[in-house]
């Protein structure tokens, strides 16, 4: 029960909401403590102040007013719901959803409170209670179309499609007149009826109904795909072969209606002389189209697939298109036609008169350099790398045309692929300055500087582009305009260089950054109906139940994960990088950990000076809107987590829950929970992994170590977990298994890939210490063989260094291998 | 989010009128996007182009309108087997807060009993709960969750997390 007012009062109350919506908030406190004055414990006022106080970004003060508050008046649904909107402000969904069905309950009739209440619910996905609110939402006022629309859509993501079709039906039968079609609202919500139909698999039904009411959508694409594909789902091939056909018409460039159009007329995939006729009266159709000239390239086998190539890549080359190649290379892995594309570019550059000598020389030179720029990148490609001959063929590109940024951006790749991150570095810098008003190149440049570990560097670049007034310059405008793949960059590098507090910086923000897009939804929960834009919505809502399965995020997680188990190993790390090797010596280690201290405070203390001039060069802030300085730039506080497992784990629990397919996910999950001494959990990530590949190297490993914990456990599991985990860790690794002999016969089964050997010597080490030195040496005769990679062979090195093997070991390795890889950046001991 | 908190006060504004929900709060389309697609529609067919909706204030059910709404209320909640009244829906409402309420208490396993029943009528020791929280990362919702379908039987419980995927 609100308590009572004066009138006098009570039109000053009403005052401070007026001035909360009209976000006069200095107004509305002054007129709140005017009332407080003389009803100092009056809960309603106090709980719009707190509310003001709250969106004035006083959070804490907030809280402890809207308590104070509520101890007041416990009746007050105003106080409850403010309560709730507090919490709702710090994202705290589960207490806000609490507070508003305690205001409810006194104020059933609220609508605010109840629509409120509904939008959380959704955003949390309680389909469950979003189908009660929506119902009592509905029957306060069925007037609103968007009411009946929104429970339909409860009962379509809850799962019950048929209750979400009748609702809909339901409202259609209430409508004397067929709406204008004009009415987009209505347009949508009967496509989206339909869509509901499909989905629970009465597609006859579907198209039925899309036939009656499809010639009067407004989405017409939408219609005529949609029926297209029921047409084609139920077999009735002729009619769904003249729908693709009219979609075609409208997009020649469209590869999933030839598909469909394909399979529509019924032709089997091995009858390649019938499929190329298709797709040779649509190049008819549409000569400057290209899908219709590159999908046969596919199929076409020999021959037939020479002379397609030929023609496809003389016409390219001639018209320089630069994506020819990025265009093509998915077909080299098929070995022949890899081969066949190489023999004919090669012919084109042999063959074709030197453009000097030439009456037509501008043309010609055109089509010579594109030739040579198509072999640069071909022979730097992965399943067809030559780097000699990459960079020969890049060099004549750039004597033909010195200008091309393309070109001598690849001259930067190759360079890349050498394994050198300086001179790649410095040729992509070259390439940035044929064009500085390109983004792209700016960008690339920044990129390969951070491969180099040149953070600054980077940075610079970037700042060409950046809104350089932004709070925190440069790097704060990257951060606001959610820049992730620099951010990660940025990260990653400072993770090489085992400057841990900043990689983990950038980590968060590119985590937060997820969190943000997931918050972002919020606002459409009310927008999308009141616009009606229903199936965009419903796709909206499903994206973002799998929005962290996105590979930004399953990268930022990986490495923040492998810092945080560094970390762990290594707290002295929290304190900068430290410089290797000087693990052996106890006095030396304390010397460089004090070195380390030293430059960390020196960094925090530079850093305050910054931001100190930056304060007294900008009184305010652009835009008026103050923004909180960070208070941790340089992340130390992050790096010196009391529990960076536990750190790890937030990022781990959605890897796993939305990328589980991913080996590496599974492997990093095991190394978190066997360190936690979780060890159902490090159990079930090596079933998850054994599920996906189980002869992997890493997990090879990680079998042997988990076989050691469990024999060596500090203190016995708790008889429950022993049990279970004894009893399914025994199809993995049988206890009574000779673990020599397990892993001999790993090694000889897959003798022939080096990151299996790696994984059998160091399995071989752990199983018996005294053969350390005879693996380091088997080790170093891996980088004989002709398969082993630059990042192989690194891994290999990083191997040493996890065994503890002596600096003389470590130096031979990567002298071996920078013998053999003399180009490589990598290997060079400092 | 600034949308909702503004109008959301309107309501909470505990003047004489407060009682009565506002019949303007949510309007399907603000005025002007209703002007539009009434003109709109004028050029589409001309039979609705003399309909009262021209009008611009968001469109009051005509009686027709009305009743048939009413129909197609009471077929919704026939078939959703509820009460046809809005205090109804509210009762609902606390139901399902007090559920809530229930199921929290459930979780934290409240100390006088120390076991509660699971569906099949097995016991579900607290330990249990508290075992598989700290084993398997788990809240305690969860793990009561986990244990009630596997009969109160931490083992199977914890075989059945472990065996099954991620996700």
């Amino acid at each position: 029960m609100p308590q009572p007012l004066s009138s006098k009062d009570a039109s000053l109350f009403r005052q401070v909401v007026r001035h909360y919506e009209n976000k006069q908030h200095k107004k509305g406190i002054k007129t709140a403590e005017q009332i407080l004055k003389k009803n100092p414990n009056h809960g309603d006022t106090l709980a719009m102040k707190a509310l003001i106080m709250s969106n004035m970004g006083q959070q804490e003060e907030a809280f402890v007013l809207a308590k104070e508050a509520l101890k007041n008046d416990m009746k007050s649904h105003i106080c409850w719901h403010v309560y709730g909107l507090l919490y709702r402000a710090e994202k705290n969904y589960e207490e806000a959803i609490k507070a508003y069905r305690f205001a409810l309950r006194i104020e059933p009739e609220s609508q605010p409170i109840q629509r409120d209440l509904a939008l959380l619910q959704m955003q949390m996905r309680d389909y469950q209670g979003y189908i009660q609110s929506r119902k009592t939402m509905l029957q306060a006022r069925p007037g609103f179309r968007q009411n009946w629309t929104a429970l339909a859509i409860a009962h379509h993501l809850s799962g019950d499609l048929e209750e979400a079709e009748k609702v809909l039906t339901t409202y259609e039968e209430t409508l004397k007149i067929p709406p204008p079609t004009s009415d987009m609202e209505h347009s949508e919500a009967v496509l989206y009826k339909n869509m509901i139909m499909a989905e629970s698999g009465k597609v006859d039904k579907a198209l039925e109904h899309l036939e009656q009411v499809g010639y009067r959508i407004a989405d017409v694409l939408a219609v005529m795909e949609m029926k297209a594909d029921y047409l084609l789902r139920l077999g009735r091939k002729a009619e769904a072969e003249a729908a693709y056909t009219a979609l075609l018409d409208r997009n020649p460039d469209n590869s999933l209606y030839y598909d469909a159009l394909i399979r529509a007329k019924g032709i089997s995939s091995d009858d390649h002389t019938a499929l190329k006729a298709v797709y040779d009266t649509w190049v008819e159709k549409n000569p400057r189209g290209d899908a219709a000239r590159r999908i046969p390239l596919e199929f076409l086998e020999g021959d037939d697939f020479k002379q397609a190539a030929d023609a496809y890549l003389q016409r390219m080359l001639k018209k320089g298109v630069p994506s020819l190649f990025a265009n093509l290379k998915s077909l080299y892995t098929n070995p022949v036609k890899r081969d066949t594309v190489q023999e004919l570019v090669e012919g084109y550059v042999s063959t074709a008169p030197q453009s000097n000598g030439s009456s037509e020389g501008t043309d010609n030179t055109e089509f010579l350099s594109s030739s040579y720029y198509f072999l640069a990148q071909h022979y730097n490609y992965r399943l067809s790398r030559n780097l000699t001959k990459a960079m020969e063929n890049v060099d004549k590109a750039i004597e033909l045309s010195p200008k091309a940024v393309e070109y001598q951006l690849t001259k930067a790749r190759v360079w890349k692929h050498y394994g050198n991150m300086e001179k790649a570095a410095e040729e992509m810098e070259k390439a940035r300055q044929l064009d500085e008003k390109d983004r792209y190149i700016n960008s690339k440049a920044a990129k390969y500087q951070l491969r180099n570990n040149d953070n600054d560097k980077g940075l610079d670049n970037m700042s060409k582009f950046t809104r350089n007034e932004a709070v925190g310059g440069a790097l704060g405008d990257l951060h606001d305009m959610q820049c992730t793949w620099y951010l990660t960059e940025d990260g990653e590098a400072y993770l090489r260089q085992k400057k841990l507090g900043l990689a983990l910086k950038r980590f968060h923000a590119v985590y937060n950054i997820f969190d943000t897009w997931q918050e972002d939804q919020f606002d459409f929960h009310s927008f999308s109906l009141r616009k009606g834009m229903i199936r965009a919505y419903v796709d909206m809502v499903r994206w973002e139940d799998r929005l962290r399965d996105h590979p930004f995020y399953t990268r930022v997680a990986v490495s923040a994960i492998k810092a945080y188990l560094i970390l762990h190993d290594d707290p002295d790390l929290a304190h900068g990088p430290l410089p290797n090797g000087s693990g052996e010596d106890d006095s030396e280690r304390k010397k460089a950990l004090k070195k380390a201290k030293k430059e960390q405070q020196r960094l925090e203390k530079l850093e305050a000076e910054k931001r100190e001039a930056r304060k007294a060069a900008s009184t305010k802030g652009v835009d008026g809107e103050v923004k909180k300085e960070d208070e941790d730039p340089l992340g130390t506080k992050l790096a010196q987590t009391q529990d960076p497992l536990k750190d790890a784990t937030k990022f781990l629990t959605p890897l796993l829950e939305l990328s589980p397919k991913s080996i590496e996910a599974q492997c990093l999950g095991f190394e978190v929970y066997l360190r936690r001494g979780k060890h159902a959990l490090a159990l079930k990530c090596l079933s998850a992994a054994h599920a996906i590949d189980a002869s992997n190297p890493t997990l090879h490993v990680q079998l042997l170590r988990f076989r050691k914990a469990l024999d060596t456990l500090p203190e016995p599991l708790a008889p429950q977990v022993a049990e279970v985990v004894n009893a399914e860790f025994e199809t993995l690794l049988p206890k009574a298994q000779n673990l020599d002999e397990w892993n001999n016969t790993f090694v000889s089964t897959h003798k022939d890939s080096v990151p299996h050997q790696q994984a059998g010597l160091t399995s071989r080490q752990l199983l018996n210490p005294d053969s350390k030195p005879q693996c380091e040496q088997d080790l170093a005769s891996t980088l004989d063989s002709t398969d082993i990679t630059i990042e192989t062979a690194l891994a290999g090195l990083e191997l040493l260094n996890e065994w503890g093997s002596s600096q003389a070991a470590q130096t031979a390795y990567a002298q071996k291998a920078s013998s053999k890889w003399p180009e490589a950046t990598v290997f060079r001991l400092e | 989010m600034s949308d909702s908190i503004p109008s959301a006060h309107a309501h909470t504004d505990p003047s004489p009128s407060s009682g009565h929900p506002h019949p303007h709060a949510q309007p399907p389309t603000n005025a002007e996007d209703r002007k539009a697609a009434a003109a709109l529609s004028s050029l589409h067919t001309t039979q609705i182009a003399t309909d009262s909706r021209s009008d611009s204030t968001p469109k009051p059910p005509s009686a027709a309108d009305q009743e048939a709404l009413g129909k197609a209320m009471s077929r919704l909640e026939i078939a959703a087997g509820q009460k046809p009244t809005a205090t109804a829906a509210a009762t609902v409402e606390m139901a399902h807060a007090q559920a809530q309420a229930h199921r929290k208490g459930d979780g934290e396993a409240d100390g006088e009993g120390g076991k509660r029943r699971g569906a099949s009528g097995a016991k579900i020791a607290v330990e249990d709960v508290n075992l598989l929280v700290n084993e398997l990362d788990l809240s305690k919702v969860r793990a009561t969750e986990l244990l009630r379908r596997h009969d109160g039987d931490a083992v199977l419980a914890i075989r059945a997390f472990v065996a099954a995927g991620w996700g």
